[in-house]
């Protein structure tokens, strides 16, 4: 028994040898083909942060056999071989390939046997910038997002593997809708998300480590949606929106219009609700807010109110919507005081034209990244939506050659200010897919690169979105069950007060609260 | 040596007698369930998605009751196929009832009544019966029950090993077949009961019964409370039956005590019983059969119709329904539209016969409404291809797909849609993702091959015409005025023959005879020689009832049978009934029901 393992073995050994050294007398005769392989996802140019996960991918090019070389300046080169294109990169060698060649270029030298001869093409040369990504990624995942919906679920992936773990799926609270997850970049372990319908029904924010329930409807508003923390971590910003979805007839078919909206400011330690007229004019239709990485000015985007668009079109009523350009707004704050600026325009949209939406504010305080579209404040469904950059200490702004021809929007920032994540659709056009860029100081990006995945034809067949992706160092600092039950419990759900200084100023309390309801993420 | 050989054979012939019974019981249940039920019926109603890659199966290995969810996902792909969804279903009935018997075998000294293990069958029948229920759950009652057939065999063991037995395979039918764990758990507690350690075991099976799901919602799987005890019970997925899955539930706590108590000692049966046990299965039998749902059935038998586009076999059996709902005026509609009427005049039933067929929903019953069309995003997304608006059809499939699931039916649809309109890489991903089917798995490949160059798409006519329905400026689509959306696509295309009838109908079911006749006026596209039936009646109510302005024809002739007939006996019942509608309605009802005039004069038009 034992010789007949023995003898196993050795054959075993023999061929391995065999096959090694058939490829590399064959890698020797290679034809030399002066271009890059076809490969997807295509890495070539993309600049990778150095705690990345193996950036597997599939070489797109005919042949019977496919030998990858992974080399660097530093370190062993990784050799893989396939047989059908896919090119699965070993993880520790990886990780060891990368740590060792941070600053420097990769090459990854492509052999594609067909027939009895080898191809070589012009290697695929990646950078591997030292500064490190945060290491996960937060998003939902959805179908393409209509009027209904099933199964969805917030995740979150370790950006260094391939983990990806659920933060709640919604089958356990009874398959309602869940908006986006929402982690405060100076203090990660504070979150929130939103669980739409049902007896979950409500805001989740975890603060200080304190789970709770709360619902931000006050007699001045319904629940908020999208929302941006304050860096203290005791104050969150929300806007209340009366979104509606229509349909066209022709290209995309998905489009939503903003009836309504203005902005709250959430105490989370007083639990009330407050706002003021810079950021709730009754003129103006306010939404996306971002505070400053200091706490004392505060983002949003702003239009005029949605009567001013309806116009008459065949003796008939009809709204203008792709008329609706909003503005990027920015108004002091004072975290001592809780009072308020004037409100200054970094960003016409009349003037420009387009509509400017989600500003973003890098932690280091120097850019503003935001999102620009043909019209309105709901760029995920338009072909135009492209992200723009503006320097703060300048005021200069620039289309970024990152954009495609397809959406690119929902982005954020890294905690260092040195990456960017966005949701593109260039892939094909209908899913959005989470990609990354790295920015140097001076506000250069780099080509953006798509979320590695274990399996390099996943983006071929996987038919959810990735719907507002956001970097966090952390990963979030509860488990599922524990918000399940947090959010199914509404007897300890915390009702917010309304600033009694805003419900003196309610003009009407019929009419408050009614507009509104809770934006899709 | 004589008596042993009798003994041999008479064992050898009870055998034998009692594979022969389950055979003739397994072809019963494989009638019943082909004849009666009909899985491709269960399919229509529960259509789950089932893809062969491995996130699928890893999917499903996240939450107790995945497992079952993933065969029965399996599983119920062969309903797509009458016969051999018979025999899958019939065998798993059949598999439970043996399990059953290989359990009151061992709960029981004496054989039981073998018409016993065929009383769990019964139950299932009437929860099949109901099309909702999923085999998922009856898969992971079989497993349970082969939970509670190993642990017998652990039964005469120490305590502690038994206990830790108990713990280990409650807990991996607990992660395989759901709540059914709670009858596992149950079943073996009774069991328990006559056995010699039964206080040391009954305190730590409790404690297990309870805390396994417990602490598996509570810190290993992301689902609720109510879900670890409950998911995969039988009858859960049902409404008004679901009291049939709790009595399945009950059944077997009730057989296993029976079969200690009656059975426990080597005795001959109570002649009652011989009586008594048949009628039962009987009687279960019996209102399992009568508990099939008609409605439902019809409903599901309406919808697989439209969908496989059987229109006459939907039209027959339109004939014979007893009810209507809006989604069967739509469908019924549907499938006039597409049934040919008069060759030489082109004409459609639509337009001949509909008020043949109830129209009790008005134009809720033509277009889907915004009511209707929220649990029938599929069917929404036909008719508005039916019709040539691509992107509705695309909304309503995505809504489908959201909301359903990916069934293979909307990848298809979305494939197909996305391919009309030259998307290629969007068609693309939903053909990756039907290579992973089952059912569509060639179809996919055969897609795949064609969408290469947009030459071998252009040979296809059905593509071809969809093209020449592609709009190439914008519009909102109006939900709340369909006419308009109608009026526009055939603007842009004015061969599309059913938005036309369909804007001609609309018309007609909302008894806006004014609108009608301006459409009318364009008739002479689509009907070059004759109008249909319905049409000529709306142009006669509008001109001699109504007295209308007069109206420019064009040509047509109203046929001789619409006006000397049909027209005149309207006129001589009015006159009769001096001109008061409801005097007339006898014998308006005796002759010309089925026109338009009664329709117009008689029934509400759906938004009353």
């Amino acid at each position: 028994m034992k010789t007949q393992f023995t003898v196993l073995l050795a054959f075993l050994v023999l061929c391995c040898i065999q096959c090694t050294s058939v490829y590399e007398t064959d890698l020797t005769e290679a034809i030399h083909i002066p271009a890059f392989p076809k490969t997807d996802p295509d890495y070539h140019g993309a600049v990778l942060p150095q705690n990345i996960a193996p950036v597997n991918f599939m070489v797109a090019e005919e042949g019977n056999a496919f030998l990858i070389r992974i080399s660097g300046k530093h370190g062993s080169p990784i050799k893989i071989i396939s047989k059908d294109g896919r090119i699965d990169i070993p993880i520790k060698s990886w990780k060891q390939l990368v740590s060792e060649n941070a600053g420097d270029t990769l090459l990854f030298d492509v052999f594609v046997k067909k027939g009895d001869y080898w191809k070589h093409y012009r290697p695929i040369m990646t950078m591997i910038s030292p500064d490190s990504i945060d290491s996960y990624l937060t998003y939902r995942l959805i179908n393409p997002a209509y009027n209904l919906w099933g199964e969805m679920g917030l995740y979150q992936r370790c950006l260094e593997n391939f983990k990806e773990s659920p933060i709640l799926i919604n089958r356990a609270v009874d398959g309602s809708c869940m908006n986006c997850h929402h982690p405060c970049v100076q203090k990660p372990e504070n979150v929130m998300m939103h669980i739409r319908a049902g007896q979950a029904s409500g805001t989740f924010v975890l603060h200080e480590g304190q789970p709770m329930k709360v619902n931000t409807a006050t007699e001045f508003n319904r629940a908020g949606a999208y929302a941006s923390w304050h860096p203290g971590g005791d104050l969150i910003t929300f806007s209340v929106n009366s979104l509606m979805i229509f349909f066209h007839a022709v290209g995309e078919c998905r489009d939503v219009v903003d009836n309504k909206s203005d902005l709250i400011v959430y105490d989370i330690p007083k639990n009330r609700v407050t706002t003021c007229p810079q950021i709730s004019a009754p003129e103006r239709m306010e939404t996306f807010p971002c505070w400053s990485p200091d706490g004392k000015s505060l983002y949003f985007a702003s239009a005029p109110i949605i009567s001013q668009y309806v116009i008459e079109k065949n003796g008939e009523e009809d709204l203008a919507y792709d008329k609706i350009f909003y503005d990027l707004n920015r108004v002091s704050y004072d975290p001592e005081t809780g009072t308020w600026g004037e409100v200054e325009t970094l960003y016409s949209g009349e003037e420009h034209g387009l509509s400017a939406v989600m500003p973003r504010v890098s932690p280091d305080g120097r850019f503003l990244l935001f999102t620009v579209s043909d019209y309105g404040s709901f760029p995920i469904y338009l072909k135009s939506a492209d992200l723009m950059l503006m320097d703060l200490a300048s005021g200069a702004v620039r289309c970024l050659d990152i954009n495609s021809d397809q959406t690119d929007s929902h982005h954020a920032w890294s905690s260092t200010s040195r990456w960017v994540v966005f949701s593109s659709k260039r892939r094909d056009g209908l899913l959005a897919r989470p990609h990354f860029c790295h920015v140097d100081k001076s506000g250069n990006f780099s080509k953006p690169f798509v979320l590695p995945q274990k399996d390099p034809a996943f983006y071929d067949h996987f038919l959810k979105t990735y719907n507002v992706p956001e970097l966090a160092r952390l990963p979030v600092q509860i488990s599922p069950q524990k918000i399940i039950r947090v959010m199914n419990n509404n007897a300890k759900r915390k009702n917010a007060d309304l600033d009694p200084v805003v419900k003196s100023r309610l003009p009407d309390k019929e009419k408050s609260s009614k507009d509104y309801q809770t934006a899709p993420g | 040596m004589a008596v042993q050989t009798d003994t041999g054979l008479h064992r050898t012939e009870r055998y034998f007698r009692m594979i022969y019974f389950w055979i003739a019981y397994l072809a019963a249940l494989i009638l019943v369930f082909q004849y009666y039920i009909n899985p491709q019926l269960i399919y229509q109603a529960q259509e789950p998605p089932f893809f062969t890659d491995s996130s699928f199966l890893q999917q499903h290995l996240t939450y107790p009751g995945g497992l079952a969810d993933y065969l029965g996902a399996f599983l119920t792909q062969c309903f797509y196929y009458d016969w051999i969804g018979s025999i899958v279903l019939a065998g798993i009935v059949l598999l439970v009832c043996l399990v059953t018997y290989g359990l009151l075998r061992k709960w029981a000294v004496s054989f039981p009544w073998i018409l016993l293990c065929c009383l769990p069958g019964a139950f299932l029948l009437a929860l099949h019966i109901q099309f909702q229920h999923p085999l998922s759950s009856t898969l992971a009652l079989l497993l349970c029950l082969t939970g509670v057939w190993i642990q017998q065999y652990f039964q005469n063991k120490p305590t502690w090993l038994n206990v830790l037995i108990f713990f280990i395979l409650g807990s991996a039918v607990f992660y395989l077949a759901g709540g059914l764990f709670l009858l596992f758990a149950f079943m073996t507690i009774i069991d328990t009961l006559d056995s010699r350690n039964q206080y040391s075991r009954m305190l730590p099976y409790g404690l297990i019964t309870l805390l396994v799901p417990y602490i598996a919602a509570k810190f290993i799987f992301i689902i609720s409370i109510n879900q670890a005890y409950a998911y995969l019970i039988p009858g859960e997925a049902l409404n008004e039956y679901a009291w049939v899955g709790y009595a399945l539930m009950a059944l077997y706590p009730v057989l296993l005590i029976s079969a200690k108590i009656y059975f426990s000692r080597q005795r001959a049966y109570a002649p009652v019983l011989k009586i008594l046990i048949p009628v039962i299965l009987l009687g279960i039998t019996g209102s399992a059969l009568f508990t099939r749902d008609r409605i439902q059935r019809t409903h599901y038998q309406v919808l697989k119709l439209a969908r496989q586009k059987q229109w006459s076999k939907l039209l027959d059996f339109a004939g014979q329904l007893p009810f209507q709902t809006p989604i069967f005026s739509v469908e019924i509609n549907r499938a006039l539209y597409h049934t040919p009427g008069d060759t030489i005049a082109r004409t459609r039933l639509l337009g001949e016969t509909m008020f043949s067929y109830s129209q009790p929903f008005g134009a809720k019953g033509l277009l889907i409404s915004d009511q209707t069309r929220v649990h029938f995003p599929m069917e929404k997304s036909d008719l508005t291809l039916d019709l040539g608006f691509v992107n509705e059809s695309i909304h309503w499939a995505s809504e489908a797909l959201s909301a359903q699931g990916e069934t293979p039916y909307s990848l298809k649809r979305l494939a197909t849609l996305y391919m009309v309109k030259g998307e290629f890489k969007i068609a693309q991903i939903y053909i990756n993702r039907l290579k992973r089917t089952v059912l569509y798995k060639k179809w996919a490949y055969q897609a795949e091959s064609n969408i290469t160059s947009d030459y071998y798409l252009h040979q296809d006519s059905w593509i071809r015409e969809m093209r020449q329905n592609l709009m190439k400026t914008d519009h909102i689509v109006e939900n709340a005025n369909p006419c308009l959306s109608l009026e526009k696509i055939i603007r842009k295309n004015p061969e599309n023959r059913m938005a036309y009838d369909y804007l001609l109908t609309y018309a007609l079911l909302s008894k806006n005879i004014p609108a009608f006749i301006e459409t009318i006026a364009r008739a002479n596209t689509y009907y070059p020689i004759l109008l249909p039936k319905h049409y000529e009646e709306a142009i006669l109510l509008y001109i001699y009832v109504l007295k209308g302005s007069k109206l420019d024809l064009k040509g047509f002739k109203i046929r001789k049978t619409s006006y000397e007939q049909r027209f005149k006996t309207f006129q001589s019942i009015f006159e009769k009934a001096g001109g008061n509608p409801t005097n007339a309605k006898p014998a308006m009802f005796q002759f010309l029901k089925d026109s338009y005039w009664y329709y117009y004069l008689y029934q509400d038009t759906g938004n009353q």
